[in-house]
């Protein structure tokens, strides 16, 4: 072997290796043959196109059909979710908010009749908390007002600084608090102060989240990718297991990411002295950490890497029945939300049965369904149900007229399946909203 | 259709060839505009592979190496065929407004 066909050979490594076991040899001979006889290196040029092209066959979503989309939308459900963990880390340490909110309250009048609320400031991270307190127009001097707050604080223990344009500083074990004394309409008209406490994030939690959403989309990418590119070498009843675990996956994310943001927009009234219903977890993206989520997100691309490869794609395929594959794909997502929702069924009563629990019993929060069934079971169960609740009925759009057309084209046993499933998936949900069924379904989301 | 990826179908479209004859006959046929790398060539015959466009005609070993040819399918030889008809219409519009304003621009003489 000449030193360059060694050099070629070394940036063949840049590809994965099945693929240099199955082309390598092809490839240095292309190599070679287009090399002039004096060449005893491999060119720039030709070097960096290897390398790029072994890159793009181990990190790149597939061409075409829109898998780079799907790549893109994995990375962005990924940095999201871990960017919800680190929010949850960096904010799961922080007790001194509760403290903080109460020692601002302490700095009022006790007898005065106040509101206040807590809030986090979105685009701050470290630095003191500030607590603006507002009075209503009063006859009093704003300077007297802010003293009487500062030798309040004093007298809970703070280290006070000097009042500056009806502003001052507290210290106290390490957290800091700015205050600012002003006058001026009050959003509750029957309060005659009005205190606003305003955390800014944990310092850490910038380059924390920072690193989280460049990570975790460059994870959510390269995992995406590698799903589609086994995604598509698979069968089709293991591309459909892959897409029916998949697509109900990222919907939980996409459900959590516009969840939250409806919360956010939702809250500004409403968290008046509620501190603790905080919504800044977000939502579900602050399960991150925690197994369950994990094994959700992990279930696709595990399921990826079990189920065989179709085998070589050497001859071109004949031309599928678009109709036989329609319903053979409707038959098993009906079948599939079907059973979840029929597990859920199944387990309360089974439950109610065993244990002589009454309906109200069962919904009281004693019987939680997460403790009933093994993690592996509920995990799947859960995402199925949830999404069969929704898609399954408007899947009959698609599987009524599949019923229509594909008489004549599909077995009677693939036919009857179908029916079977279609109303499987009109059935299950009705049930859903009888009395018992909506006591099971309250359960199962309790 | 991309440039490339044509002249790759143009190049099969007469007999089966191997990588490096797919190289020159492309760069013959583009007179030398479009040179293509190994890397590039295979990303593409491994996309028009999967796509049913090309499959592989026979494997040959030359010299101890191994030289693998491909050859159009039906499917590849309509695909170009289309993309022929298409930049045929493109280049008939094309010369048929270019006229028309030769026409406008110099006027009618008489």
């Amino acid at each position: 072997m000449s030193r360059l066909e060694r050099d070629y050979r070394r940036l063949l490594l840049a590809y994965p290796r099945e693929y240099r076991r199955a082309r390598g040899d092809e490839i240095v001979t292309t190599l070679m043959e287009g090399t002039p006889p004096d060449r005893v290196r491999p060119p720039a040029g030709d070097a960096w196109d290897l390398v790029r092209g072994g890159l793009r066959k181990r990190f790149a979503p597939p061409h075409g059909r829109g898998y780079a989309a799907v790549a893109l939308v994995c990375a962005a459900a990924v940095a999201y979710v871990a960017l919800g963990g680190a929010i949850r880390l960096a904010t799961g340490s922080e007790a001194s908010n509760d403290t903080l909110f109460l020692a601002s309250a302490s700095l009022l009048p006790p007898e005065a009749p106040l509101a206040g609320d807590a809030d986090r400031m979105w685009t701050t991270f470290g630095g003191p908390t500030e607590v603006d307190l507002t009075f209503a127009p009063q006859p009093r001097a704003l300077d007297d007002l802010a003293a009487e707050a500062r030798a309040r604080a004093v007298a809970d223990g703070w280290v006070a600084g000097p009042i500056e344009a009806h502003r001052f500083t507290l210290d106290r074990a390490g957290q800091t608090m700015v205050v600012t004394i002003a006058e001026g309409a009050l959003p509750e008209p029957w309060a005659t102060v009005y205190f606003k406490t305003r955390y800014p994030w944990p310092a850490p939690l910038l380059p924390a989240g920072i690193a989280a959403v460049v990570l975790g989309g460059l994870a959510g990418w390269l995992t995406g990718a590698w799903t589609l590119r086994r995604f598509r070498s698979r069968k089709p009843a293991g591309q459909l297991l892959i897409a029916l675990t998949g697509a109900p996956t990222l919907l939980l994310v996409a459900a959590a990411a516009v969840g939250t943001v409806a919360v956010n927009r939702g809250s500004t009234g409403a968290m008046r002295f509620t501190f603790t219903g905080f919504a800044e977890g977000l939502g579900l993206a602050g399960l991150a950490a925690t197994p369950p989520l994990a094994a959700v997100l992990a279930a696709t691309p595990l399921l990826a890497a079990v189920l065989p490869a179709a085998g070589p794609v050497a001859a071109p395929r004949p031309r599928t029945d678009l109709v036989r594959v329609g319903i053979r794909a409707v038959t098993a997502a009906h079948l599939a939300f079907g059973a979840a929702i029929a597990t859920v069924l199944v387990t309360y009563t089974v439950r109610m049965l065993a244990t002589g629990a009454d309906r109200v019993a069962m919904v009281s929060g004693a019987h939680d369904p997460k403790e009933l069934l093994p993690l592996p079971v509920y995990g799947p169960v859960a995402l199925l149900y949830y999404t069969g609740v929704v898609l399954s009925p408007l899947l009959l759009l698609v599987s009524v007229p599949l019923l229509g057309i594909g008489r004549t084209r599909v077995g009677p046993v693939a036919w009857r399946m179908l029916l079977a499933a279609a109303i499987s998936a009109a059935v299950l949900p009705a049930l859903l909203l009888t009395p018992y069924g909506g006591d099971a379904a309250r359960w199962w989301l309790d | 259709m991309q440039e490339p990826t044509f002249f790759i179908l143009t190049a099969l479209a007469e007999q089966p060839l191997h990588g490096y004859g797919v190289i020159r006959a492309v760069a013959d046929l583009s007179n030398g505009r479009i040179t293509l790398r190994a890397g590039t060539l295979y990303a593409a015959l491994d996309r028009l592979t999967e796509e049913g466009l090309l499959v592989v005609d026979r494997e040959e070993a030359v010299d101890g190496r191994l030289r693998r040819y491909y050859r159009l399918t039906d499917d590849g030889g309509a695909a170009l065929s289309a993309e022929v008809d298409r930049m045929r219409a493109n280049a008939t519009m094309a010369a048929a407004r270019l006229r028309r304003r030769g026409k406008l621009a110099f006027g009618p003489t008489s």
